[in-house]
């Protein structure tokens, strides 16, 4: 039988994680007041909710990974998994920035929460997305 | 054909079994970076209290009765706390014995959705003619111009730079300088000239959504700065005694109340991680002592091949030492990346003040760290490294089949 990708497993947990990350470590729950009266959101929430479907689909990466059987699929699924990595890093920073006060909610544990999260999705695809040091000629013959 | 040497042995040893490097690896990876991480933030703790008391420059600070803990708090923290008592206090400390000079301060709080900056600030009216807080930071920041009503100097993360106007309570000020961050409650403090402050109070009836009730006669806190010669506590004594409605603490209680805050937790977590050495080196002598029996076969093979006993100790040891090494690494690797992303929540959820300390400290206690997750795996590793180094090797090769 096949053995289940660990790195795969770890890329799933990690999803898991940013997807709890705005959760266990709110954003900012005030409103902010336009001109007109109007009743917005901050720029964090959408922080939040961009960042909450990165993990979706980094967590369903993740278990595709896990349990695909061919090592080519395996690496590329990899490679899009550190791409989303990095997405995760760059979007509470430059995308969707937090907001600007560094004492805010947002600031003190969301940020860097999903900057480590972001870091570690990266550093398993990364690591996953390399060569195997065989070549897997028992594979292709089984 | 590659030779084969002690470290890639011990290294082969070591990946053969991934289930149980990385458990062990991860008892050491936790013991070690708890460790560090409570290090560095009583350290940081520390550093924070020297520098904020030197910018303080008070040597014992006068509050009206019962506001000794929210005053000690607002110093700390920078949590916003108003109070106010007579102002002729400061005229019957100042003649006093002992006492060199006196400043007294106006504390109001900022409106939460004050131009600047959301959430509530702390607003301080100083006397920049006698202040011994903000003054000598002004004559060498400022190149000894003087300072108007309307300027001021606002803490590190109050979010506002050099030449940009904020309006609190109706009243346009302009921001003439940031202080360098402390850790404490002074970085997020707003300092006001008293005459602008006094102009602010008097003009919010009109200006403002809320009127400032603080009587022009009416002050928060009086620093005191205490003569050389003199001692601090006896003039705190003094004080005390000579006053009905108003409590002194000195600067040093300040550390003491940051102490008793961070008491219960550190004790909890140098307790824990006490505990996780313990386990962490029983552990792995037990599993040590697991793997020599478990591999007497190849142990005698590899003594019969013409390795010395000596070889076969170090071969465990190695083990041991790259297991705990490796362990101690990424504890405090993953310990410094957690500090440096959450130092801020950390500070904000203890209620304590906190500045990175020096990089030679940091660098100190994690040589030091190393140096004991290396010392433990040493230590747990001995007496089954001895055992297998004295193992005969037809009799290991013989029991090990």
């Amino acid at each position: 039988m096949k053995r289940i990708s660990a790195s795969g497993m770890v890329t799933a947990v990690l999803g898991l994680l940013i997807v709890l990350t705005p959760v266990v470590l709110p954003v900012c729950e005030g409103l902010l007041e336009l001109a007109s009266g109007k009743q917005i959101p901050m720029r964090c929430h959408w922080t939040a909710r961009a960042e909450m479907l990165f993990g979706v689909i980094i967590m369903a990466l993740g278990l595709m990974i896990a349990f695909l059987k061919s090592p080519g699929e395996r690496r590329r699924l990899h490679h899009q998994a550190a791409i989303l990595g990095a997405v995760t890093i760059l979007t509470p920073l430059f995308i969707i920035p937090t907001c600007d006060n560094p004492d805010m909610a947002c600031n003190v544990g969301t940020r860097p929460a999903l900057i480590i999260l972001g870091g570690l999705v990266l550093l398993a695809g990364l690591l996953g997305s390399r060569a195997p040091k065989t070549p897997p000629a028992a594979e292709a013959f089984a | 054909m590659k030779d084969i040497t002690l470290p890639a042995l011990a290294l082969q040893n070591l990946r053969r079994k991934p289930y149980r490097t990385v458990v062990i690896g991860l008892c050491v990876a936790v013991a070690t970076g708890s460790l560090f991480a409570a290090t560095i933030v009583l350290r940081g703790v520390q550093h924070s209290l020297d520098v904020g008391r030197a910018r303080l420059g008070a040597d014992l600070v006068i509050v009206p009765a019962g506001y000794e803990i929210s005053a000690q708090e607002a110093f700390i923290t920078g949590q916003p706390s108003t109070f106010y008592m007579p102002a002729d206090v400061k005229t019957d400390i100042a003649a006093l014995p002992g006492v060199q000079q006196t400043s007294a301060q106006v504390f109001v709080e900022t409106l939460s959705n004050a131009s600047c900056c959301i959430g509530e600030f702390f607003l301080v009216g100083f006397e920049p003619d006698t202040d011994f807080t903000i003054s000598p930071w002004l004559a060498t920041h400022l190149d000894g111009k003087g300072l108007g009503p309307y300027d001021i100097i606002v803490g590190d993360r109050i979010l506002l730079r050099e030449g940009e106007t904020v309006i609190f309570y109706g009243t346009a000020f302009k921001v003439v300088g940031v202080l360098e961050r402390t850790g404490m409650g002074i970085d997020r403090t707003v300092y006001v000239p008293m005459e602008g402050m006094r102009r602010m109070i008097a003009d919010s009836a009109e200006l403002a959504e809320v009127t400032l009730a603080v009587a022009p006669d009416e002050i928060s806190s009086l620093l005191i700065s205490v003569a050389p010669a003199a001692d601090v506590l006896d003039v705190a004594e003094m004080i005390e005694a000579s006053l009905d409605n108003a409590r002194v603490f000195t600067a040093s209680q300040l550390n003491q109340a940051v102490a008793s805050q961070l008491q219960g937790v550190l004790g909890v977590t140098f307790g824990v991680t006490a505990a996780l050495w313990l386990m962490s080196l029983l552990t792995i002598g037990l599993v040590f002592s697991l793997i020599v029996n478990e591999r007497q076969r190849e142990l005698g093979i590899l003594r019969a091949m013409g390795a010395r006993r000596q070889a076969v100790f170090r071969l465990v040891m190695g083990e041991a030492g790259l297991l705990t090494g490796l362990g101690g690494l990424g504890g405090l690797a993953a310990a410094g990346v957690l500090l440096a992303g959450f130092s801020r929540l950390i500070q904000l959820r203890l209620h304590i003040p906190y500045l990175l300390p020096n990089w030679i400290e940091i660098i100190g206690a994690s040589l030091l760290l190393l140096l004991l997750s290396l010392l433990t795996g040493a230590l747990a590793s001995l007496p089954p490294a001895l055992a297998s180094s004295k193992m005969e090797p037809y009799a290991a090769i013989r029991k090990g089949e």
